[in-house]
């Protein structure tokens, strides 16, 4: 790893980890227990386009970690870690195939996000009576993968119109 | 880098009609459950494991005593259901509030609760 990429996952690590922070802060908004809009994976879904996957991955490990040690509990960190690996799995397939832009990438990873969390949820209570969500879930995952799609499309767009137009790598 | 594309919008469209789709299945299998004449019970489940069925005409206060000193005290009173206190990091079960429809569910994921309505034949 060198200097230029260790550096920016540093900040982009510490700049994720700032947006669960604010996240934290907010008041639960919604009756869906734990339903929060995922400020955190602007930096993600941001790293994955400018940086690559591998880079967001590990970005996005450290922050569920060092996020569920300072403000969470372990209940905590397995449901983003189950969300987060799932979202991001899906969002650089789907990135691969060139189908879809950022916004669409991103939808998918908000829904699957949840579906994550909803399967973790299944497994922890042992019971499909949770599934009662799943529709409010998905619509909820739209919402949130819409508005952090968007951002970090312009978040790319800028970024990438800087120095050698490769984004920060 | 493009930040939507025509299949962007397809595949928007199409998630937001499946959702909406389930919330609406969801209102009818509801309101159909709620015209029959049947007893309504609370059942609580710890881990999938059930641990008590109350009936909902009978207010009382049952109290989830679990290993580690984690508790959570589930309320029946006028025919719906609410967590009162417990001691889970993020108390989202009793801000999840009362519930009376059979379906909704209240979750405590910390500590493996769910607390669900059924209706029985008496």
């Amino acid at each position: 790893m060198n200097i230029r990429r260790l550096t920016m996952n540093g900040l982009l690590l510490a700049l994720a980890f700032v947006f669960s922070y604010i996240e934290w802060l907010l008041p639960e908004f919604l009756v869906i227990p734990g339903a929060k809009p995922g400020l955190a994976n602007i930096v993600i879904v941001t790293a994955m386009y400018c940086m690559g996957a591998r880079d967001a991955l590990l970005i996005n490990i450290v922050r569920i970690v060092l996020v569920g040690f300072t403000f969470g509990n372990m209940t905590a960190m397995i449901f983003s870690l189950a969300g987060g690996l799932l979202s991001l799995g899906i969002m650089t397939v789907l990135k691969r195939t060139d189908k879809l832009g950022i916004a669409g990438v991103s939808i998918a990873g908000g829904v699957f996000h949840n579906l994550g969390q909803l399967l973790a949820a299944v497994a922890v209570l042992r019971t499909a009576a949770v599934l009662y969500y799943l529709p409010w879930l998905i619509l909820l995952g739209v919402a949130a993968g819409l508005v952090v799609g968007v951002i970090s499309g312009l978040c790319v767009r800028a970024l990438s119109a800087h120095g050698d137009g490769t984004g920060f790598r | 880098m493009k930040i939507w594309k025509r299949a962007d919008i397809v595949l928007l469209t199409l998630i937001i009609a499946v959702g909406l789709v389930g919330v609406m299945f969801q209102q009818l299998f509801q309101s159909s459950a709620d015209e029959t004449e049947t007893q309504r019970y609370a059942v609580i489940e710890v881990a999938g494991e059930e641990v008590a069925r109350l009936p909902l005409n009978e207010n009382t206060t049952y109290t989830i005593d679990r290993e580690d000193d984690m508790y959570n005290v589930v309320v029946i009173e006028d025919g719906s259901v609410y967590m009162s206190e417990a001691n889970c990091p993020n108390l989202n079960c009793i801000r999840q509030g009362k519930i009376s429809e059979v379906g909704v569910p209240i979750v405590c994921l910390p500590h493996q609760v769910i607390v669900m309505i059924v209706e029985e034949a008496p």
